[in-house]
């Protein structure tokens, strides 16, 4: 295992912590459970306790906080935009099915075109892009409802 | 001589011309996060019914290896798998495509995944009955050390912090034992929630863990989201002919692999490419590259999902076992035609089979024209559009293709969580690989680790059922031993080396 010096993580170190209290819910559920049910998450749970504490030690010494080369962005750069695609992603998630799917799915995609956008856009090709979001929508709607029998909920408002 | 009259009705245009609507349906649906080969071959099977049951068969066999093909198409341009087993094609193909080579990338997985569908077909139309007998030999024990050795690519896609991809493997883990435990009934990490009764979806987890973090990061930036490929490079086709002969054995090795996890029922294409790809990545020159763009990690896995098709027909066929769901769902179609498997099914009904087996051969080579095409216009798609068009079509195929897979809201959100749990590790070290890893194999680890305590403790043998008394075990043990010390071994023997050097 490669570990480069390179101080203190404390954010892998917060991060560890959460891994740990999730290892220590698996093996506190665990004792609820049936023996046949109880053996995997006792053992995985077990595994987490334990790396997570070896992760928070080497987190806070400064080793082994190499970023993943899975293609990740850590910096903090356009946060806002990033925060503002999150939001949309869970009001899009958590209304669709009262507020209805069509409407749901266009403003939601519509707002995205906002928080994509980084350049001054004439309004024409704003109008342009709702129109293509709007095709997109309407096109998939009719797919999964007419042509692959999925129903999409209607809620209030379509 | 007859078996040239099946293959001259295989290429009749009747059945060329539904061979290539097949191939063109399931990459389009394969290409989109959620659609899966299953929906499409179910949404497809009464319309066969009105059709000879060889043409009918041929075009359910040419939705499903197009579909299973099409899953390259969003892992290599937006880093999400279109179906599960595309897990592994996300690991080099977005790395490839990320730095310019989206073309190249779509070539090689489609000469791949041609290769492995035709290595399938053949073994299919030629081994049958002989392989049938290898997925009779598979218990509980062998498929939990299959998952065991697909865990060990954690190992690889971990390098420089082990520490922190055995954690994600473990999350997902225990991810995958929420809700009802197969084995035992019990109630599992739901909080109360009934909505969590069924357990985390591997697709909305797959598509929330790869995509999301992918958005989140394109509207933080201007730009491209891909490199614009040079102009007049063409399909790449020569390139990536050379890149496959080249790399030949490890095509040829792949393609194997898959027929052979195709055959076991319940395995799939998942662990068929995963565990392709540990093998490449432990026999290859180049194992640094592997993970950031190594065109030999999208052959491996490519080839070894594609043969899962021909594989999972031979116990489909021949023990009327179905492998996979869509193999199950195209069971049920010849069920109704009348046409009942077993070992016999050749000889009674050889002329439906050989006529299927060979149109499913046609289909898969018609995948490589149809797939350049196809390709070629999604890499140049998502290339050109703005990141203001693109961000809300990813999205929205996002939501949709979690929605669609059991058509239930609560997917999505699984989906979105998932995505926001993903970014939120990605930013800390904690990749998305091991975490899936660990969702998709841990069902099949668990099953067959609890099957085989309880069988062996019922004979008073525990050690015996897992391992002692199991010679396929044994060579699966041998294989993850290897693939597990053998890096070890190399790193100690070059820092010796280093140190005599110095």
């Amino acid at each position: 295992m490669r570990t480069d010096r390179i101080g203190a993580d404390f954010a892998g170190a917060a991060v560890a912590l959460f891994f740990l209290a999730v290892g220590i819910y698996a093996v506190w559920s665990s004792l609820s459970m049936t023996m046949l049910g109880a053996i995997f998450p006792r053992t995985i749970g077990g595994f987490l306790i334990g790396l997570s504490v070896i992760q928070i030690g080497l987190s806070l010494a400064g080793r082994g906080a190499q970023i993943s080369g899975e293609g990740g962005d850590a910096s903090n750069e356009g946060l806002g935009r990033r925060l503002a695609l999150v939001a949309v992603m869970i009001a899009w998630a958590l209304l669709f099915p009262a507020v209805g799917f069509v409407v749901t799915s266009f403003v939601a995609a519509t707002a995205l075109i906002v928080i994509a956008e980084h350049e001054r856009t004439p309004p024409t090709r704003w109008l342009l892009r709702t129109a293509v979001v709007a095709v997109m929508v309407g096109v998939f709607y009719w797919l999964m409802t007419r042509i692959l029998y999925i129903p999409i909920p209607r809620g209030v408002l379509f | 001589m007859e078996i040239f009259g099946f293959l001259g009705e295989a290429l009749s245009a009747q059945n060329l011309m539904f061979a290539l609507l097949g191939v063109i349906g399931g990459t389009v649906i394969g290409a989109l996060p959620g659609l899966s080969a299953t929906m499409a071959i179910a949404v497809m099977v009464p319309f066969t019914f009105a059709l000879d049951p060889a043409s009918g068969l041929i075009m359910l066999g040419a939705i499903y290896t197009g579909a299973i093909y099409g899953g390259a198409f969003a892992a290599i341009l937006v880093n999400t798998p279109g179906t599960p087993s595309a897990i592994a094609t996300t690991f080099d193909g977005y790395p490839m495509a990320r730095r310019g080579d989206g073309d190249l990338a779509v070539t090689i997985a489609t000469i791949a995944s041609v290769t492995g569908g035709l290595v399938g077909g053949i073994l299919l139309l030629t081994l049958s009955p002989v392989l049938a007998q290898v997925a009779l030999r598979f218990g509980s024990t062998e498929y939990f050390w299959l998952a065991v050795l697909g865990l060990t690519l954690i190992a690889v896609l971990s390098e420089g912090n082990l520490v922190k991809g055995l954690m994600g493997a473990c999350l997902g883990l225990l991810l995958s034992m929420v809700g009802v435990a197969v084995v035992g009934g019990d109630v599992r990490f739901t909080f109360g929630q009934r909505e969590l009764l069924g357990g985390v979806g591997i697709i909305p987890a797959l598509i929330g863990l790869y995509c999301i973090p992918v958005l989140i990061d394109m509207v933080a930036r201007p730009g491209q989201h891909l490199e614009a490929p040079a102009a007049g490079r063409g399909f790449r086709l020569a390139e990536a002919m050379g890149i496959a002969i080249r790399d030949g054995w490890n095509l040829l090795r792949s393609s194997v692999i898959g027929t052979v996890v195709g055959i076991l029922p319940g395995a799939g294409g998942s662990i068929a490419s995963l565990v392709a790809y540990s093998e490449a990545r432990r026999t290859a020159r180049n194992q640094e590259e592997y993970g950031k763009g190594a065109s030999g990690g999208l052959l491996s896995t490519e080839s070894a999902n594609n043969a899962t098709v021909g594989g999972g027909f031979i116990p489909t066929l021949v023990l009327g076992i179905p492998g996979t769901p869509p193999d199950a769902v195209i069971l049920g179609a010849l069920l109704v035609q009348g046409i009942r498997t077993g070992p016999a099914l050749f000889e009674t009904q050889g002329q439906i089979v050989y006529t299927f087996i060979f149109g499913l051969l046609i289909a898969t080579a018609l995948m490589l024209p149809v797939g350049l095409l196809i390709g070629r216009y999604a890499f140049r798609f998502i290339v050109a559009t703005p990141k203001a068009l693109l961000v809300p079509l990813i999205a929205f195929m996002t939501v949709l293709g979690s929605f669609a897979v059991h058509n239930h809201p609560n997917d999505v959100v699984v989906m979105v969580a998932m995505g926001i749990l993903g970014w939120l590790l990605n930013r800390a070290g904690y990749g998305p690989s091991p975490i899936v890893l660990g969702l998709v194999l841990g069902q099949i680890a668990e099953q067959g680790f609890v099957r085989a305590w309880m069988i062996g403790g019922a004979r008073g043998d525990f050690l015996g059922q897992l391992i002692i008394n199991r010679p396929i075990s044994w060579a699966i043990v041998a294989l993850i031993l290897v693939t597990v010390c053998l890096p070890l071994v190399k790193s100690i023997r070059n820092r010796r080396a280093e140190g005599i050097r110095r």
